[in-house]
């Protein structure tokens, strides 16, 4: 089958429809109060990615708001990247410091599954990749 | 009373304190609806990535804040939840503007009658019908807007656009067409069917469809 055809049929386009009066009808810009108070009682509808997302901005960007100061999304992402690469270097010092008292069988070991472990992540990332 | 309404009240006094109070006020909104925010952002700004979420919210946050400063959050004219889901809804439609540069359209008479004359003509009118009479037609919409944020990236980007042009009917060039221009992003036509087809798919699964032996 061509992957490429392009046959919406009217089923779909009714889902089309339907899909469009959910956002653009049905979602009021104001709500009551009683409506407010009931929709801020259910669940959020997030995705685990974005559900990730916000858990890892963590709370120091409301303390540079308060003052006036917005984080920029490159800097928060900058900011991440250089905890992750601190918390790495952290990691790499104490590992030398810990490895000098490790045998060479021990430190094979712990090479290969380190080695192992980050294959799996680039794997990981890999399908994450291409599913999106 | 419970937990979390002595916390909105909490709230409330914070607000219209002096600046140190505002400041915990906002704190405590941080802490307690953020991911709630969040919600409201994602069903707007559906083709948002998360680095845009926090741009989004961060002028949510700061709307509030200005607000609370200037002194023009009255608690007893309108409700905590209210005023940030009113706040929220409207940061999402002002990125979504500026970086899509899609002009929210209020024809909402096109949308009804178009949404109508389609539905009807396919296997879902009966659904549709049905639910009109037990007045869960809100239901399934809300739960269409509760699914299609769970949907990948790609896929709300697609989501975003055929919502946006209903009720043109856009082809997968078109659609193509759009993703480059709005997003800057060069996707495969094979990929935008297959985000299409879990668009479909997704709406699908929000239909009571068991209920009506389809």
């Amino acid at each position: 089958m061509d992957n490429t055809t392009d046959n919406v049929n009217k089923d779909e386009r009714a889902l089309e429809a339907l899909l469009a009066a959910a956002f653009r009808l049905d979602f009021p810009e104001k709500l009551s109060d009683e409506q407010a108070e009931k929709f801020f009682k259910q669940t959020a509808h997030l995705s685990k990615e974005d559900k990730e997302a916000i858990a890892s901005w963590g709370t120091d960007f409301i303390e540079k708001l308060i003052e006036g100061e917005k984080t920029t999304s490159d800097k928060h992402q900058k900011d991440i990247i250089v905890n992750e690469e601190l918390e790495q270097e952290s990691f790499a010092m104490n590992r030398d410091k810990d490895g000098n008292d490790l045998d060479e069988e021990t430190r094979r070991k712990i090479d290969e599954e380190r080695k192992n472990a980050l294959e799996e992540e680039d794997k990981k990332d890999n399908r994450q990749n291409n599913e999106s | 009373m419970d937990d979390s309404t002595i916390d909105l009240e909490a709230i409330d006094i914070y607000l219209i304190g002096n600046e140190e109070e505002i400041a915990e006020g906002i704190r405590l909104i941080d802490a307690h609806f953020r991911e709630k925010i969040i919600g409201i952002i994602r069903k707007k700004a559906l083709s948002a990535h998360q680095n845009d979420l926090l741009d989004i919210y961060q002028n949510v946050i700061l709307s509030i804040l200005e607000c609370a400063k200037k002194g023009n959050y009255w608690p007893d004219a309108q409700k905590l939840e209210s005023f940030i889901y009113t706040i929220a809804y409207r940061r999402a439609v002002d990125w979504l503007r500026d970086k899509s540069r899609i002009i929210e359209e209020y024809n909402t008479d096109l949308v009804v009658e178009s949404t109508k004359e389609i539905i009807c003509g396919s296997k879902y009118n009966e659904i549709w019908q049905k639910a009109q009479s037990e007045g869960k037609r809100s239901l399934i919409l809300k739960n269409i807007r509760n699914l299609i944020p769970k949907l990948k990236h790609r896929q709300r980007q697609v989501a975003e656009i055929i919502l946006r042009n209903f009720p043109e009917l856009l082809d997968l060039p078109s659609i193509k067409d759009q993703l480059l221009k709005r997003y800057g992003e060069d996707v495969t036509t094979v990929a935008i069917k297959r985000a299409r087809q879990e668009v479909y798919s997704k709406i699908k699964d929000a239909l009571p469809i068991d209920d009506y032996g389809d």
